[in-house]
């Protein structure tokens, strides 16, 4: 982490499910345009740490600030806001619409943002060959293949022009050849666009295409690890 | 940006996006063309009561025209259907003149309903058209007429006529349309009874259809959320999406209600035995504005309040809190309503009791919050049900079957509680309408083909047509007595001799039913006839005939000729008239009844297509971790199945024990223990029988043994009607001692 004040931090993170705690006093901060990894094994809390952090989650206690506002502390109105704008998202399953086409899916943040459906559509219909989905953008998502749509998912991650992506186990379900290939738009085009990424995986294969890894264990950062 | 978005997710998606809005689409339209019929309910009455307002014409009518006229209205018969003849005499220029004819037919001048004259061309004259002498000048309008098939003629006479006959009386105008229906004590109640159990199901199935694939819904707002939508996008997506399916299905339903009318109102006959008028059958345009209005805004409502949760979470349905299992404050309103029936009921038997506005309320609340009760007690009777289950059995179908009801009891009640709420009611009105039926007792009964004729003091010499050589006369003696040989009456009917001279000794109904006219006094008792009858006036003549339709009603002609305001009656009349007077039973509660079944009918097929769109994927991992089909069918029936079963029963018990509070001891329609106990077919023949149904076997006689233990006993002897459970009747019953353990 640079000396400049992180883009977003969680400090002293606690969560609860019922009387299972998956966070314990986390501390974590990413900088702009910083590709972080979150490794750690299943149950670590490493979902838990960047649903919170993307304030999908409010945490029990502690607080995480983004751009100098505490998103813990945010009305659901501006959370859905920043998650519209600011964020992105590509999850390992469930985040594409299946009755929205792959233009409309991409173009699905601007849409909710109020951008017309024409100009909303056109500039979805432009991140297409940069992620590889050439003719594919009246397809469903359920016409697409695994590696497909989570090119998808990238591109409506992207499009409002995020300053931050949160991927959680965004290859879990895809071959390694699926898998590289993913990780490498999604890195690239995040760098290109000076957007940075919180990628949680609990493979190292894929943390190799982090600037930074941190590893959780019980709800706690172990350790920074070690690059390659 | 929501609408049309909303608009274009409900129906894009494909083949399954497209079957889920048309079955939500066809599931709206069904409870909108329910709601509509029965909003009809009340005005098809008043609209009756308005058509029939100028048959209930009589002196005392207001003026409606400047000059009077005499006015003789007579019910007659032909073949079992009521004809009414109207003779009419002007005694001015400008006389009332009733609705559907332009002018009071002049003497010698007959019209007639359409129906009664494609009868009279199809009959002879001696059996129909005799008794309205004069030329058929014209039809009597739509206005005039109570059904299209209704028989009435209006027969012009001169005013000597009709001052001689007796009956007939001066009016000086028509009776008119706008008299209310007025609804008291219990009928007011038992129509409240009856609104409630019939929109309640409807409103629970119209919700129940807007969550017709709900999880996939609930997934895929989730993914919107996440995308970044607020919850008053999302609100506003799920509000879209669910309107447009509603507003669809509404239109769709308003369209297919303007459709079936004429198929429905053809099976509406009002207890007289022919169909209303399709236009009759119109909804109030207040209420139908409040139903096209309301039912989108249900739809929209259900969506949105089960959207609740996951509106919380972009994490969607996955993340969601597991509910609480469901607690025993859910059976509070259901006991409550119970209690409120029973508290009615005996508040109202007391004497001594006022109408207060806590009885009333405490009336129309209690069965609302029985169906209420029942739709919230489903999901703790569910849980139960799992418990028991697990308990049960080791089988993994049965635990898997009671881990998934245990998972979510509110939807496996929601799915199923349509059919427990219909059950509710079906029993409901089934029981009214058993309660509602005499059971039991003598009648009186004319021998086969002997036709009635109720002179009412007509003069002899008028009768001279129908005296016959066997025909039975019967006079008015003093007192309102009437003298009539019995040995002549036993001749002609069943009575048994002696006749009672006054009606507080032995039940004299058998006997005095044969004299019984509408709209006037029964005898007082019986004399035997002296050497001074013969100047009394004739009430009765009693005429045999072969036992033909057309000789029986040869006499009504000959009757009605002689004598235009007697009344006649055919041994199968007299039999039916006891059936008559609960016709609006056999009117009203079967189609409501098939009503009620056919929204249980509609929720059953809406849960079971719901349940297998959502089952689709659990169903699938199931399947992927080895179950066998067989097994998946075993779980699906268990979950779905007895819940089912038990809630329906559920349904059906809470519906006898209503009914058997609100219901008097005597009228109880389950008959008691005895009953079941001598159950049996018929396994004997019985020609004489089989003679008069053809078509219906030879068997018609009984021979069984029911085993009894040695003692006294109570043999009560029903007839089951396999059709119509309500026409269950008590043929007898007497005590027995069996001495050797045989009866």
């Amino acid at each position: 982490m640079s000396a400049a004040t992180p883009l977003l931090t969680g400090r002293g993170l606690h969560k609860s499910f019922g009387p299972t705690p998956a966070l314990r006093g986390l501390d974590l901060g990413v900088d702009a345009g910083e590709v972080l990894a979150v490794m750690g094994p299943s149950g670590s809390g490493k979902s838990t740490l960047l649903h919170c952090l993307a304030g999908i989650l409010t945490p029990d206690a502690g607080e995480v600030t983004f751009d100098g506002r505490r998103v813990d502390l945010m009305p659901d109105r501006e959370r859905s806001r920043l998650r519209r704008a600011e964020f992105g998202f590509v999850f390992q399953f469930g985040q594409l619409v299946p009755e929205l086409p792959v233009l409309e899916n991409v173009a699905l943040p601007l849409l909710l943002g109020g951008r017309g459906r024409r100009v909303a559509v056109a500039s979805a219909f432009e991140w297409l060959p940069r992620l590889g989905l050439d003719g594919l953008g009246h397809r469903l998502p359920g016409e697409l293949s695994g590696g497909q749509g989570q090119r998808v998912a990238i591109a409506r991650a992207l499009i409002a022009g995020p300053r931050l992506v949160f991927a959680d186990e965004p290859t879990g379900s895809l071959d390694s050849v699926a898998a590289d290939d993913v990780m490498e738009l999604l890195v690239t085009t995040a760098k290109a666009e000076r957007v940075g990424v919180v990628v949680v995986t609990h493979e190292p294969r894929v943390a190799a295409y982090a600037d930074r890894r941190v590893t959780v264990r019980d709800g706690r950062v172990v350790q920074p690890a070690a690059m390659p | 940006m929501s609408i049309p978005l909303g608009i274009r997710i409900a129906f894009a998606g494909g083949r399954e996006s497209l079957a889920r809005n048309a079955l939500m689409a066809a599931g709206v339209a069904a409870g909108v063309m329910l709601l509509l019929f029965t909003l009809t309910a009340m005005p098809v009455l008043q609209r009756h009561i308005d058509r029939l307002a100028w048959h209930r014409t009589t002196a005392v009518s207001p003026p409606t025209a400047p000059d009077p006229a005499l006015w003789l209205a007579v019910t007659d018969r032909y073949a079992g259907r009521d004809v009414i003849r109207v003779h009419v005499a002007a005694l001015g220029p400008r006389p009332p003149v009733p609705p559907g004819v332009d002018r009071l037919p002049g003497p010698g001048e007959v019209v007639v309903s359409p129906a009664l004259a494609e009868l009279m061309r199809t009959v002879p004259d001696d059996q129909l058209r005799d008794r309205f002498p004069g030329q058929v000048i014209g039809t009597i309008g739509p206005d005039g007429l109570i059904a299209p098939a209704e028989l009435v003629g209006i027969v012009g006479r001169t005013p000597e006529e009709l001052r001689d006959t007796d009956g007939a009386v001066e009016i000086r105008g028509i009776e008119q349309p706008g008299k209310r229906i007025s609804l008291y004590g219990f009928y007011r109640f038992l129509i409240s009874l009856v609104a409630v159990l019939i929109v309640g199901p409807v409103v629970v199935f119209v919700a129940m259809v807007t969550r017709v694939g709900a999880a996939r819904r609930e997934r895929r707002f989730s993914a919107i959320r996440l995308a970044g939508a607020t919850r008053l996008q999302t609100a506003a997506l799920a509000a879209t999406e669910t309107a447009a399916a509603a507003i669809a299905g509404t239109v769709l339903g308003w369209l297919g209600f303007l459709a079936a009318r004429p198929a429905v109102a053809s099976h509406v006959t009002l207890g007289h035995g022919i169909p209303i008028f399709v236009e009759d059958l119109t909804a109030p345009m207040r209420q139908l504005l409040l139903v096209l209005v309301a039912v989108p805004v249900l739809a929209v409502a259900t969506t949105l309040v089960a959207l609740h949760q996951v509106q919380l979470s972009p994490l969607g349905a996955g993340s969601r809190a597991r509910r609480r299992s469901p607690q025993d404050w859910r059976l509070v309103p259901l006991v409550a309503g119970i209690v409120g029936v029973w508290y009615s009921e005996k508040a109202q038997s007391d004497p001594a009791h006022v109408e207060t506005t806590l009885l009333r309320w405490v009336s129309a609340l209690s069965p609302l919050s029985i169906l209420v009760g029942l739709v919230l007690a489903g999901p703790l009777v569910c849980f139960w049900i799992s418990r028991v289950l697990a308990r049960s059995s080791g089988r993994p179908t049965t635990l898997i079957a009671a881990r998934r009801i245990a998972a979510d009891p509110y939807t496996t009640s929601y799915a199923v509680s349509g059919v427990a709420l219909a059950m509710f009611v079906a029993t409901t009105l089934g029981l009214i309408a058993a309660a509602e039926r005499p059971i039991g007792g003598d009648r009186a009964s004319l021998d086969r083909g002997v036709v009635a004729v109720h002179a009412l003091g007509a003069p002899e010499a008028a009768l001279a047509p129908l005296m016959s050589s066997d025909a039975v006369v019967a006079r008015s003696g003093p007192g309102q007595l009437v003298a009539v040989r019995c040995a002549d009456l036993a001749r002609v009917s069943d009575v048994t001799c002696p006749l009672p001279a006054s009606l507080d000794g032995p039940d004299p109904r058998p006997a005095t039913e044969l004299f019984v006219v509408p709209n006037r006094y029964g005898p007082a008792g019986f004399i035997e006839p002296g050497p001074e009858a013969a100047g009394q006036p004739v009430q009765t003549v009693f005429v045999p005939t072969d036992g033909t339709r057309a000789a029986e009603e040869r006499v009504r002609t000959l009757a009605a000729i002689a004598v235009p305001s007697a009344r006649t009656e055919t041994d199968r009349e007299l039999t039916a008239r006891t059936t008559e007077e609960f016709a609006w039973v056999d009117g009203v509660l079967p189609p409501a009844m098939a009503f009620v079944l056919l929204v249980a009918a509609c929720s059953l097929t809406v849960a079971t297509v719901s349940g297998l769109m959502e089952r689709r994927r659990p169903f699938a991992l199931l399947r992927a971790s080895g179950v066998r089909l067989g097994e998946l069918r075993r779980i699906m029936l268990l979950e779905t199945g007895l819940p089912l079963v038990i809630t329906a029963l559920g349904g059906m018990a809470t519906a006898t024990l209503v009914t058997y509070m609100i219901t008097p001891a005597e009228e109880w329609g389950l008959p008691d223990a005895s009953f079941f106990a001598g159950l049996g077919l018929a396994n004997r023949p019985r020609p004489d029988v089989a003679a008069v149904v053809p078509g219906y076997g030879a068997h018609h006689g009984f021979d069984f043994v029911v085993p009894a233990a040695p003692g006294p006993h109570h043999v009560a002897v029903w007839a089951v009607n396999g059709g119509v459970p309500a026409a269950n009747r008590l043929l007898g019953e007497r005590s027995v001692v069996v001495p050797g353990g045989r009866t």
